[in-house]
């Protein structure tokens, strides 16, 4: 009962902020002084580059039409189905830890992508067609990261994020740039690789890995239409602290 | 010293172009003169055109009623945000469309020969700088007409008419944005997405009162208002065969975004084209040999006019940007 009692204490300590000291406790029945694990703590700023997978975003079928008179249904000459297709790129992180549990977080990602429109029923062709543009999507982010506390799995931490970004397209050739915004809810976990003590005697993971996934809403820039559109998102990193 | 040519440009159901001693070719909906291996537009050199209505009606339509509808075809072109024509009606007058008094004159003659011509344009130009000084439209009174607002069937609606005259007026040529089918006697329009197109739609409809993109591009393009060229682009290329030019190819620019169709043709034998008049963005190509119409409702009898080939799409979307050009491309066809 006072064994726990220390512990609770211990632990409580721990939880409060970086502790000052080590709590020690001796086991009288093993004979040995357990050293219960420091505080766990995290550095304020959080360095990140990795992966990021972004999906593709499909717009509604145009039709390319003549009048047929009379207030007639138009003539439609073919169809075209346009989409910003699927794109993986690299991305760069820097986090500011604002309390333990949460955490403001900023982005810049690159994700080289195209824009296909496949073009089906024409009248006076027999065959399908396809045309595409190279197009440079610049993401630059900003949003909140929060941690439940205590929550874990084995050491891997989920989280939850939200922020929104502004993004740039780049026609192939430089031909046009066109802007657009994004925003984005999701989740994750981090995986410590390394952990270390900080300078307060603290334990905290140094270097770790971080798994995102998220929801992003797309509108303007290379999005042809005035609507928004939400693609899956899928991020692997290494960070440091 | 004044040099000057007239030609008649008579079109609806078939459309010819009678040549003097130049050289007309049209480009990208614009009648053009080769001057010295150069192309000149042929265009109005002042901002706005002065022009009178003949004050007698026909079964149908009164004058009064010829007036107001040839008022509200000029006014369509007018209001084309992008474009920076103007016309002036002066007063209605007693002269006949075709006489040479140095006026604008819009009026009926009686043509029964003319059996399949609603109307034709005629003008006057100075053919060293391609400055249009009169140009004269006629309406066939042979056929019936109406100015009704949704129109009348059995009777060809005045201000379509008026509205695609009035283009050629103004240094538009033909377009080739339409479909049709051959019928006894000609041709019967299954669709037409430009007023420029050579061919009516049959009476009753007045469809052809409403500009469609290709025309707003090739008048904004001839007569370009405050930042037109700025916030603009074109698409330029060539169209080839077997390693060579095609001449006579129908190359069409669709917006991915909209839809939207604007054509030029390729009228060099080396096969070069430009579309003009693009808000910036993304584009398809499409290639289709001129079948639609008689070729010379578009080209010169003797211009080597090509149409065997099958449609064809570029593969790559051209971007258009803002006040500027995509960058040759070039799109090989195949033979039919």
């Amino acid at each position: 009962m006072i064994r726990a009692a220390i512990l609770t204490a211990a632990m409580a300590c721990a939880l409060a902020g970086p502790s000052p000291g080590l709590a020690q406790q001796r086991d009288q029945r093993a004979g040995q002084v357990q050293v219960p694990p420091p505080a766990r703590a995290d550095a304020r700023l959080e360095l990140g580059v990795g992966l990021r997978w972004i999906g593709a975003a499909t717009f509604s079928t145009v039709e390319a039409n003549e009048s047929t008179g009379f207030g007639n249904a138009p003539y439609t000459l073919f169809k075209a189905n346009t989409s910003l297709d699927a794109s993986a790129g690299v991305e760069a992180r820097l986090g500011y830890r604002l309390t333990r549990a949460l955490m403001a977080e900023s982005s810049f990602a690159f994700n080289p992508t195209r824009l296909s429109t496949s073009v089906s029923e024409d009248r006076e062709a027999s065959s399908t067609a396809t045309a595409t543009a190279a197009v440079r999507q610049f993401g630059l982010e900003g949003g909140i990261l929060a941690r439940p506390l205590g929550l874990s799995v084995g050491q891997a931490r989920p989280f939850a994020t939200a922020g929104a970004g502004y993004l740039r397209h780049l026609y192939e050739g430089r031909t046009l740039v066109q802007s657009g915004v994004s925003f984005y809810v999701g989740g994750g976990v981090d995986y410590p690789l390394r952990s270390g003590l900080n300078s307060r005697g603290a334990r905290q993971t140094m270097m770790g890995v971080r798994i995102d996934v998220r929801g992003v809403l797309l509108r303007e820039g290379a999005l042809l239409d005035d609507e928004a559109h939400l693609v899956p998102g899928v991020g692997v990193s290494v960070f440091v602290r | 010293m004044r040099a000057s040519g007239r030609r008649w440009l008579v079109q609806i159901l078939s459309a010819f172009l009678v040549l003097a001693d130049v050289r007309l070719a049209t480009a990208y909906l614009k009648f053009g003169l080769t001057v010295d291996d150069r192309a000149i537009s042929v265009k109005w050199a002042q901002p706005t055109v002065p022009y009178y209505v003949t004050d007698t009606g026909v079964s149908g339509v009164s004058a009064a009623d010829f007036r107001a509808a040839i008022a509200r075809a000029f006014a369509t072109w007018e209001a084309v945000p992008t474009s920076s024509i103007a016309y002036q009606f002066v007063a209605p007058t007693s002269n006949l469309p075709g006489e040479d008094d140095g006026r604008n004159t819009l009026g009926f003659l009686n043509e029964p020969s003319l059996d399949r011509v609603l109307g034709a344009t005629s003008f006057l130009l100075n053919i060293r700088t391609g400055a249009l000084i009169e140009t004269d439209i006629f309406f066939n009174s042979s056929f019936p007409w109406s100015v009704s607002t949704s129109g009348q069937p059995g009777r060809f609606d005045l201000e379509s008419i008026a509205v695609h005259e009035i283009g050629h007026m103004s240094g538009l040529g033909h377009s080739a944005i339409g479909e049709t089918e051959q019928v006894p006697g000609g041709r019967r329009v299954l669709a037409a997405e430009a007023v420029m197109f050579p061919i009516a739609f049959p009476s009753g409809d007045v469809s052809d009162r409403r500009l469609r993109p290709d025309d707003i591009a090739g008048i904004s393009d001839l007569y370009p208002a405050g930042g037109f060229e700025e916030d603009t682009g074109t698409i330029s290329g060539t169209i080839t065969k077997n390693g060579g030019g095609v001449f006579g190819a129908h190359v069409v620019a669709a917006d991915i975004r909209t839809g939207e169709l604007v054509g030029n043709f390729t009228l060099a034998t080396g096969g070069a084209f430009v579309i003009a008049g693009l808000r910036p963005g993304p584009y398809l190509l499409r290639v289709e040999p001129v079948d639609d119409a008689d070729l010379d409702s578009f080209f010169d009898d003797s211009d080597p006019s090509d149409i065997d080939f099958r449609v064809t799409y570029h593969n790559r979307l051209l971007v258009v940007p803002r006040g500027g050009d995509t960058g040759s491309t070039e799109i090989k066809v195949v033979a039919k």
